[in-house]
């Protein structure tokens, strides 16, 4: 309590999607509890990890999201059994594809946090706030990016294709 | 090997054993093929291969290009091994029933990337990316085969990681950024690359859909990207790897090596590699209780 | 045109300290569709709630969003509260700006701003809210009771007792389980047949209760409320309804095979009931052993039954039956195969072809070196039982000679993570004790001792059985036994006393092993029949282990007994009875309503790649053929049972072509969330 909140030039914007039963009830117990924590974040209640779609995390990103947060019970907890194998297997394959895409997936936070572990909740949004927050903004795909040495490989590319 | 090949189409068509045979014949110019539907057992000589026959043809048999079956029950195609790879997810993905088409596979050496680099032969000056380190040079799942089949061996991982993915991932982060959104600039989202690939199949494309409109229909930035992540992350696992989609594009963008990427990916983390068994499931539908998840906090 | 009503609650100053609520109020108010907006202190109180539903009533609201705490608090308050004014309570959302806002930042400027947005991200979700309707399916108000033990017998009486219907499947010729071939039970010492067979009868004679003796439950399809079951009825020869129980048959039949209930210390006939006190009193034959049935000779039980009601033509009879419910309790068996260094034990009732071939290879090879005198539990019970094979007098099995000394080990199996199951089989410490006190009354100059490794009694009068064990004259050693061999006639028991650190050898007579409670060999295949979850052990799961521990995962059918985990008999008859609650709360009407927030296909966009089916982990959805008008085949497309659908969505997530939706967290809405987050966070 009484945390005062330090507000810099570039706040990121967050988005969390988490599950209802464990990481949703986790930050009400963070609300209870009356812990602090960084104001970044908007969450997005769903029934279940295994709800999480890809697309979610591509509109976030594209909608100005700076970060996005992925949450749910720890694996062998779920309350539909395996909704969060589903979803760790598709974000395992999401990161590398937005790695290879050239995103830092540094911006997309994956963790297990129960209904219990409030305490991890605010930790992991506080840390991830940091790191964002020092990462910068998203590369918005808008930007007029002109990189010499990318229109050279690109039309290496093409020469050798 | 083609004769082979026609006497058992002719055969077929004959005893009214299958309806069409799919196949490749001369194409337009010397240096290409063309896709050919024969439907009377007297045609059946039009049919030929060689490393010009680049052409994927499981597309024919995905259910979207409706028009084209019709009124067929049984279908032969004449299929080298990425193809077949195709055919088999198509079948393991309930679009295709195994009874319903009939392979005659063909040994492939290869294939000429583009038909300008044809100059009689396959060397390694012509031969497309795909066709380094196949192993499917001996086609997997046939109903027949021109000559004694050998056993091969295909469990282990694919061999070769493609020259062009290890070069970007060697870039650095924004430097790879910058490749993907220069080489964007191009995309006007035409759709070639969905509509050429056998594994595209919805009914509604998710691009077609407004309610909402996850992927923005016009050519901008965010409707480009978006429309690339989504395609890929629908073929993780599912990708058999022809490079229609690249060959199509009018932009010369590569767009199979996110598909490449997400296939080594695949390979790595779960030890799938998808199109060889009739009975899979692609790994996003599947999992393991310890799966990794070095990356979760 | 959406007409929203947006409801802030300042919840006294628990919101109203940290964000400044007329401000969140006015900013709602001018979104679009948002056509009335409120301010109030407690939204959750009684005239809060007559605000509400004034406001919807006057103003025709379609949605409202109330921005409060979270919705696990109040969800249902105002859903319902939005039913009784005339609205869909699935328009109704609750923004949450008090747990997730106003309790965690403590800047008024930076709660505002949050709690705008999170109003902001709900008012744009509610306008793709669809006004779904509670299903309503049909009910069969009958139970089926899988297992004829302790657990099935109290579950059974409590159901019929509040007028259900219910069917008990057994698959041993009689009820009884476990509990029948107990000797006296603890902490009471009661006699265990003398408190389980009234019981036994009067589930006989209920006019409610049917019970499917010798019947195995072969396949269970449906859903919750709309069970089908499929019996099968293995043929006994003998006619039910005219056999009078005389036991003329089976005290006449010339040949015996190991008894299963007897534990295999003695043999029974061929033709049989496991223990006088069986119910149903009535015979079956063993058709793997006898020998009219395998090669047509013999045949004398039919020549000396007087009411005739010997058939041996009979065959298995398969009967499908509906039911709305079904309790799983099909208890536990003691684990099957020990260690080598015990003396090679197994029971031996189980013969090689009646074990699993998992447990046959774990068989010693030969039984060339078994030490006859080592026996499990419920061997022992048997030897102490009145009606057991020695007559209640403690007779070891090798030459009959009462056990001068007697060794009873605990924690054969259980807590060993290397050769056996790493949990505590928790009821081996009371029954040691029991067992040292009957081998005490029965052997008055006899000695016990126990090596334990901890003492786990804690039930009610359990410290005080297990001190009266020891007053009695058990010596309780602290230390593990590493072997057990031959010693002439004497088994040599060599263990540790860690308290005083030495080697301790004793030479006894006969060796009781508490082995580890572990599920029935075949609770893996059951559970697949069933279609509920189970656990690395074979235990049955429950839905939540601290607060449902009597669901399984799949709606309508309950856990009771040892099948689920590890109990003593209070603990199982408390389960039961549990079980039956649940089952009557499930029948209390007449239909079932069933919440809504189920996934739905669209079944034209459907392009049948099955990967929903593949995903689903309730196995509810199906695949359907659509037919045109003609009555021909159009295509094929994905059907979700809304009875067995949870609402997990992960469904949604694997269509590609999304055409399967979970309604409540449709794509719409999700997206309107997203999108609605733009603003700056200061």
């Amino acid at each position: 309590m009484g945390k005062k909140i330090e507000i810099h030039d570039f706040e990121p914007k967050i988005m969390a999607f988490v599950c209802k039963w464990c990481t949703y009830s986790g930050a009400d117990l963070a609300g209870t509890s009356r812990m602090d924590y960084s104001p970044n974040v908007r969450m997005v209640r769903l029934p279940c990890s295994g709800r999480i779609d890809p697309q979610f995390m591509i509109k976030a990103f594209e909608q100005g999201a700076d970060g996005v947060i992925i949450s749910g019970c720890h694996p062998g907890d779920c309350h539909y059994n395996e909704g969060n194998y589903y979803a760790r297997r598709r974000n395992t394959t999401f990161r590398q594809l937005m790695d290879f895409n050239g995103i830092d997936i540094e911006r997309i936070e994956f963790s297990w946090i129960s209904a219990a572990e409030a305490i991890k909740w605010t930790e992991v949004i506080d840390a991830f706030t940091e790191k964002v927050r020092e990462l910068g903004r998203h590369p918005q795909y808008n930007d007029d990016i002109v990189d010499p040495y990318a229109q050279f490989l690109v039309q290496k590319d093409q020469e050798s294709a | 090997m083609i004769e082979q090949i026609r006497n058992q189409a002719r055969k077929l068509l004959e005893d009214g054993d299958i309806d069409v045979v799919i196949g490749y014949a001369e194409g337009s110019d010397p240096a290409r093929t063309t896709p050919i539907f024969i439907r009377k057992a007297e045609d059946v000589d039009k049919l030929i291969y060689d490393p010009r026959c680049i052409n994927s043809l499981p597309l024919y048999l995905n259910k979207r290009h409706e028009y084209t079956k019709k009124g067929w029950i049984k279908t032969g195609i004449i299929g080298k091994g990425c193809d077949i790879r195709a055919i088999v997810q198509l079948i393991a993905e309930n679009q295709l029933k195994r009874d319903e088409v009939y392979i005659l596979g063909v040994p492939c050496e290869g294939q000429v990337s583009h038909p300008e680099k044809w100059d009689g032969s396959l060397h390694d000056g012509n031969r497309a990316s795909k066709c380094v380190g196949c192993d499917v040079m001996t086609p997997h799942e046939t109903d027949f085969f021109p000559g004694d089949k050998p056993d091969v061996d295909r469990s282990n991982p694919y061999e070769v990681t493609s020259p062009k993915v290890a070069n970007l991932m060697e870039l650095e982060l924004d430097k790879r950024f910058a490749f993907w959104r220069t080489d964007f600039d191009r995309c006007f989202k035409c759709y070639a690359c969905r509509e050429v690939c056998p594994h595209c199949s919805c009914n509604v494309c998710i691009t077609d859909e407004t309610t909402p409109s996850w992927i923005d229909p016009a050519a901008h930035k965010k409707g480009v990207f978006s429309w690339h992540l989504t395609r890929a992350m629908h073929l993780v696992g599912r990708c058999t790897g022809c490079g229609e989609c690249t060959r199509a594009c009018p932009m010369d963008i590569q767009v199979d090596l996110f598909n490449q990427r997400m296939k080594e990916v695949v390979q790595d983390s779960y030890s799938y590699k998808p199109g060889y068994s009739l009975e899979d499931k692609h790994p996003l539908i599947t999992y393991q209780v310890d799966d990794r998840e070095d990356f979760i906090k | 045109m959406a007409k929203i009503g947006v409801f802030v609650c300042q919840c006294g100053n628990n919101i109203a300290r940290t964000v400044d609520t007329a401000d969140v109020a006015k900013y709602s108010s001018e979104q679009d569709g948002v056509v009335h907006v409120e301010d109030y202190k407690f939204m959750c109180s009684a005239p809060g709630q007559e605000m509400f539903k004034k406001a919807i009533k006057e103003k025709g609201l379609d949605a409202c969003i109330v921005s409060a705490c979270s919705p696990k608090m109040h969800e249902a308050t105002f859903r319902n509260a939005a039913e009784a004014a005339g609205l869909n309570p699935f328009k109704v959302e609750i923004a949450n700006i008090r747990e997730h806002c106003s309790w965690v930042h403590d800047d008024k400027e930076v709660g505002t701003v949050k709690s705008k947005d999170l109003t902001k991200m709900m008012i744009e979700r509610i306008k793709f809210n669809k006004p779904l309707e509670r299903y309503v399916m049909p009910l069969t108000k009958r139970a089926l009771i899988v297992g004829g033990g302790i657990a099935g017998i109290q579950a059974s009486l409590d159901l019929a007792q509040a007028g259900i219907e219910v069917h008990i499947v057994e698959r041993e010729p009689s009820l009884g389980g476990n509990m029948a071939r107990l000797s006296e039970t603890f902490p009471t010492l009661d006699c265990s047949q003398c408190i389980m067979t009234p019981r036994m009868v009067e589930v006989q004679n209920h006019p409610l209760i049917t019970v499917h003796a010798y019947a195995e439950l072969e396949q269970l399809s449906g859903y919750i409320g709309n069970f089908r079951a499929r019996i099968r009825q293995k043929a006994k020869y003998v006619i039910d309804d005219l056999c009078t129980g005389c036991g003329e048959c089976w005290e006449k039949c010339p040949f015996s095979t190991e008894s299963e209930f007897e534990m295999g210390l003695v043999k029974r006939p061929i033709i049989y009931i496991p223990f006088p006190q069986a119910v149903p009193t009535v015979p079956v034959i063993d058709n793997t052993e006898c020998p009219k049935i395998l090669k047509d000779k013999c045949g004398l039980c039919a020549d000396v039954c007087g009411p005739d009601c010997i058939d041996f033509t009979q065959q298995d009879e398969i009967k499908e039956i509906d039911f709305g419910a079904v309790i799983v309790a099909t208890g536990f068996q003691l684990m099957p195969n020990v260690y080598r260094e015990y003396g090679g034990w197994r029971p031996p009732h189980m013969t090689p072809k009646k074990l699993t071939a998992k447990q046959r290879k774990a068989l010693p090879r030969s039984d060339a070196g078994r030490l006859v005198d080592v026996i499990n539990g419920l061997e022992f019970e048997r030897l102490a039982s009145a009606s057991g094979p020695t007559g209640g007098q403690i007779k070891r099995p090798s030459d009959g000679k009462i056990p001068e000394v007697v060794v009873f080990i605990a924690c054969v199996g259980s807590r060993d993570c290397n050769k056996g199951v790493e949990y505590c089989s928790k009821i081996c410490c009371m029954y040691t004790a029991k067992h040292t006190m009957l081998y005490q009354h029965a052997v008055h100059h006899g000695k016990s001792y126990v090596f334990y490794m901890d003492i786990r009694a804690g039930g009610k009068g359990y410290e005080e059985f297990i001190n009266r064990a020891q007053d009695e004259g058990a010596q309780y050693v602290r230390g593990r036994v590493s072997r057990l061999t031959k010693k002439g006639d004497k088994i040599l028991v060599k263990g540790a006393d860690t308290l005083t650190g030495q080697a301790v050898d004793v030479e006894a007579d006969m060796v009781v092993l508490a082995t580890a409670m572990v599920p029935q060999g075949d609770s893996e295949q059951v559970a697949q029949t069933l279609g509920i979850g189970y656990d690395k052990h074979g235990f049955f799961s429950e839905q939540h282990p601290k607060l449902m521990p009597v669901e399984s995962s799949t709606g309508g059918i309950y856990l009771a007994g040892a099948c689920q985990s590890v109990k003593d008999i209070p603990e199982t008859v408390s389960q039961a009875s549990a079980t039956a609650a649940k089952v009557l709360g499930l029948f209390s009407k007449d239909e079932m309503m069933r919440d809504p927030e189920v996934a739905i296909v669209d079944q034209d966009k459907c392009m049948n790649c099955w990967d929903c089916v593949t995903v689903c982990p309730y196995l509810a959805i199906d695949r359907v053929e659509l037919k045109d008008r003609n009555g021909n085949f159009r295509k094929w497309a994905a059907e979700v049972n809304p009875g067995l659908c949870q609402g997990c969505g992960i469904c949604n997530t694997a269509c590609r072509s999304k055409s399967i939706e979970l309604m409540g967290y449709t794509n719409e809405q999700v997206y309107a969330q997203i999108t609605a987050f733009g603003g700056d966070i200061i």
